[in-house]
């Protein structure tokens, strides 16, 4: 059990979180052929676009809608309405998600209106979806921001169940802010292994999984789950929940559709996974396939590997909640103490994790056990703070100081193995001798001793 | 190596074995050996002589594969990390190039490093050529002004031990004695007295270990002339023979040094052991008693008195955790013993110890420390080690590092206690390390998830449907809720 605190300082040190619209922003580009559109001012587009290029190393198809000071002192629903007018002109995408910035929030911006207003006077653009949520960034972070966006798409598109017979199972998976493309694929996986057809909110891994297409360039995203798909939704025959943050989402679909739950935290960890597959199993009637059971006894074999390494070693935490109750889950099947974390907003489930305290805070807040800390699990930010003193395995978001970032797996038997390995290393490649070499004052030098005149070399 | 002189150096007057079966010294035995050979032996004896430049002479796989993997540890010169060979390819074999190659290595050695000394080591297919590495390193020693020592120790002589020994003898013949080390300064506690001046043989340093046991020595006022070897220069080794003492630590492969330190030069000498509490002061303890210095005695009782109490209240948390646990023990030599008491002391019992390198008088010492039924294996294989332990109920399996893999395999939590490990656990400070190590694998959560099978397993798959009686982690929502 872990005690949960509130940072009450007035000054914000080295932050963690970033804005909601930087999370709603990357879930939208899960959805195929999707433009995001924030609604605020150059500056709050371009700092989100910028800061997930950097970290994702893709163009960003982010649009806003330029609030510039008449529309903040006369109000910027003109904005809105001539930039969702130029998008759909110009670009036709199946789908704009339009997000609201800290200053429209403060205007009182109604986008639900506006955008209503704009479906009367267009119907040329009803093929265009438009799908409105409010993520200001005096609220929440960006894992609130992505979950926000799931919860918008899900709720404005979703229609009634078709009731048509299907072939094979459907299941509605919701993926956390937390979970890379690599992750998303080897989900799919696991889906697929007990025949189950997946609908992803949101699909990252078929548009931001680093691939090159064939067109020059591209307004929208490149791919990700279709607005069909999520449409018929309520056809499915349970909610796979990845990340509690996504969980009000499904509960919706349950209460909505009566769509049962089934929730596995991320995925990391053997006992997690474990619980994941038997549902599978029993959800799918199908048997479990040979290869699960080989991932599974893979990670044991990782932990017995690596517990020398890790375990009773102290790990310090810097990441948004569902990264901290994944990556705590993990480490503490493996003996490893946590004991500060520090995360962006209070969630269900972290006063249930085995760690010291939880700070809802700055990642200051972490720096000050830094002594006491073997690793650090965060992002590049904690980086620049810890290391080299204290090696930082990378996770969460921004981390623009390493390649690959979508390639991390950390999902399922597999990823937890890799993730193990990971932290091994970095233990292993910042190794300290544990003894400081101690050199007597009666110790002497080479040239101290007199050497025989007659060596014996040539006995 | 004639065979005559291999025989002469499996006669060890000084050791138990030199009666009726030598066990320690026989041959190996084809398809059921796991140790290393006479090379490796010679090798990890002098490697940690730091300043050296060591050069393997032979093909490719008796450096290659062993280059730079030891725990040993050495401040100033690293030069022994370096993995110096002459690399032997088929036409230097062929065409008989091999000794004109060693001696250009030789050469390019000096000239890039200038070391103190060169020591050549021997392999097998220098050997079976019949190169002369006694007569190159007598060319290159008078062409380069430096001592250039031959280690005739290929890897068919025999085993590890015999490499070790004739590493000591070679020592003890080219270069202990060769030099005189500065004379006594006086000690820094007590300016009326000169320092007295020890060695040690069979001590390496491993993970810096002999760094938790050297300033005691320091604060005693003994000067260590030489560690033989670890953390070692080539110029102590050449005083070696101005000893006030010597103990030979850990090993008896060496016994031979310090035999020979008595015959040359009347080193008196003791063995002993700095793993475990009452070892560390043993050993400190039988300096006191050769030096002959009574104020060193009441030095020594202080010191013990203060370190012992100091260690055992550090010890006495982890007592609580690992009382009552039980260690099957398999470990060469004076370890068998040593690491036996070391262990009693934080509460764990040894089930069995392994005695497959132990003397008689080790075999002695177990049965005075673990009792009559003492269980010791003579042989180790994997299979017999783990069915000794699930015999036995063991928690544990303490050993080398080869046999690490055989225990998590085996899903049995596992210490390292031999030369590859990372961790320091000599001299007082040491038995913290042990005890934290021994809880990390033994206190450790991993264990139950690794022993478990797949629930899918547990629970057997009929007509189709998944028993509902499965064991699920409270987390989850019952999907049919």
């Amino acid at each position: 059990m872990a005690t949960i605190s509130k940072q009450n300082t007035p000054l914000v040190t080295q932050p963690l979180k970033t804005s909601p619209a930087t999370g709603a922003t990357l879930a939208s580009l899960g959805i195929n052929r999707c433009i995001p559109l924030l609604h605020g001012s150059q500056g709050c587009g371009a700092f989100a676009k910028v800061y997930l290029i950097q970290h994702l190393r893709e163009p960003i198809p982010l649009q806003n809608t330029a609030i510039d000071q008449v529309a903040a002192v006369m109000g910027g629903d003109d904005n809105l309405f001539e930039a969702l007018k130029t998008l759909c002109n110009k670009e036709a995408p199946q789908i704009i998600t339009v997000m609201t910035s800290g200053l429209t929030e403060m205007q009182g911006t109604d986008t639900f209106r506006v955008i209503a207003d704009f479906r009367l006077r267009h119907p040329e653009f009803a093929a265009t979806r438009i799908v409105n949520m409010s993520t200001p960034d005096f609220n929440g972070s960006m894992q609130t921001g992505f979950a926000s966006c799931v919860d918008a798409l899900v709720r404005q598109l979703v229609q009634p169940p078709s009731g048509k017979p299907r072939v094979r199972k459907q299941l509605n998976v919701l993926c956390s802010v937390g979970m890379t493309s690599a992750d998303i694929e080897t989900l799919k996986r696991y889906l697929e292994a007990f025949e189950l057809d997946a609908v992803l909110v949101p699909d990252l891994s078929l548009s931001l999984d680093g691939h090159l297409g064939d067109d020059d360039f591209s307004p929208t995203s490149t791919g990700g789950t279709s607005v069909l798909e999520i449409e018929q939704m309520s056809d499915s025959a349970a909610t796979l929940v990845l990340g509690r943050s996504l969980l009000s989402t499904a509960t919706w679909l349950k209460q909505r559709f009566n769509i049962p739950i089934i929730e596995c935290d991320m995925g990391m960890g053997i006992n997690s996974m474990d619980a994941l597959v038997m549902q599978l199993a029993k959800f799918s009637g199908r048997p479990v396939p040979s290869w699960i059971n080989r991932a599974r006894r893979r990670l044991q074999d990782a932990m017995l590997d690596c517990h020398f390494v890790l375990s009773n070693e102290s790990v310090g935490m810097a990441l948004e909640p569902d990264l901290v109750i994944g990556y705590s889950t993990l480490l503490s099947e493996m003996g490893i103490k946590q004991p500060r974390i520090v995360t962006t907003v209070d969630m269900a489930g972290l006063a249930e994790l085995d760690a010291g305290e939880v700070i809802i805070g700055d990642i200051h807040r972490l720096s000050q056990t830094a002594t006491s800390l073997r690793l650090v699990i965060s992002n590049s930010h904690a980086a620049a703070v810890f290391e080299p003193h204290t090696p930082v395995l990378r996770a969460g978001y921004p981390c623009h100081d390493q390649f690959g970032n979508m390639d991390v797996h950390q999902f399922g038997y597999e990823g937890s193995r890799e993730r193990l390995f990971a932290l091994a290393n970095l233990v292993l490649r910042h190794h300290h001798d544990e003894v400081t070499p101690h050199i007597s004052r009666y110790r002497f030098g080479a040239e101290q001793v007199t050497p025989h005149a007659t060596a014996k070399e040539s006995a | 190596m004639k065979p005559s002189e291999i025989r002469l150096l499996q006669d060890e007057p000084a050791c138990e074995h030199n009666k009726g079966s030598k066990s320690g010294c026989s041959r190996p035995k084809p398809g059921a050996t796991a140790g290393g050979c006479s090379f490796d032996g010679a090798q990890i004896s002098l490697l940690p002589i730091a300043d050296v430049g060591h050069i393997v002479h032979g093909p490719i796989a008796c450096a290659g594969n062993s280059w730079n993997n030891r725990g040993t540890r050495a401040i100033g010169s690293n030069l022994f990390r370096l993995g110096f060979t002459t690399d032997l390819n088929e036409q230097d074999v062929i065409m008989g190039r091999a000794e004109k190659r060693l001696l250009h290595a030789i050469k390019q050695l000096i000239e890039e490093h200038n070391p103190p000394a060169v020591f050549v080591y021997m392999t097998c297919v220098p050997a079976l050529e019949g190169n002369d590495i006694d007569a190159i390193c007598k060319l290159a020693s008078e062409r380069w002004h430096k001592p250039v020592i031959p280690v005739d120790a290929a890897g068919f002589y025999g085993k590890k031990n015999l490499g070790n020994r004739i590493a000591g003898s070679v020592m003890v013949k080219h270069v202990v004695g060769t030099a005189e080390p500065p004379a006594k300064p006086v000690m820094q506690h007590d300016p009326s007295r000169k320092v007295h001046d020890i060695v040690l043989i069979g001590e390496y340093n491993i993970a810096g270990e002999f760094w938790h046991v050297s300033p005691l020595f320091e604060q005693l006022g003994l000067r260590v002339l030489c560690c033989m070897a670890g953390d070692t220069q080539f110029h102590q080794i050449q005083t070696m023979h101005r000893a006030d003492a010597a103990m030979v630590v850990c090993s008896r492969a060496q016994i031979n040094v310090a035999r020979l330190l008595q015959e040359q030069w009347g080193v008196p000498w003791f063995e002993g052991s700095f793993y475990g509490i009452e070892d560390t002061s043993a050993a400190l303890r039988g300096f006191a008693k050769l030096l002959n210095d009574p104020k060193l005695t009441v030095d020594v009782e202080q010191l013990i008195a203060r370190e012992e109490s100091r260690v055992r209240a550090e010890l006495k948390p982890f007592r609580a955790l690992l009382a009552g646990k039980r260690a099957l023990l398999y470990t060469g030599g004076v370890k068998s013993w040593s690491v036996v008491s070391a262990l009693q002391e934080i509460g764990i019992e040894v089930v069995a110890t392994g005695t497959k390198k132990s003397t008689q008088s080790d075999k002695q010492r177990i049965i005075d420390i673990m009792g009559e039924n003492a269980l010791m294996l003579d042989e180790g294989g994997a299979r017999q080690l783990i069915s000794t332990c699930r015999q036995h109920n063991a928690d544990l399996m303490i050993a080398g590092g080869r046999n690490m893999y055989t225990a998590l395999k085996a899903k049995m939590p596992f210490l390292d206690i031999n030369q590859e490990r990372h961790h320091a656990y000599a001299g007082y400070q040491g038995m913290i390390t042990l005890a934290e190590e021994l809880v990390r694998t033994l206190n450790s959560p991993i264990w139950g998830a690794v022993r478990s099978r797949s629930p899918w397993e547990k629970t057997p798959w009929d007509n189709g449907q998944l028993a509902e009686d499965h064991e699920l982690t409270p987390q989850t929502h019952d999907v049919s809720a």
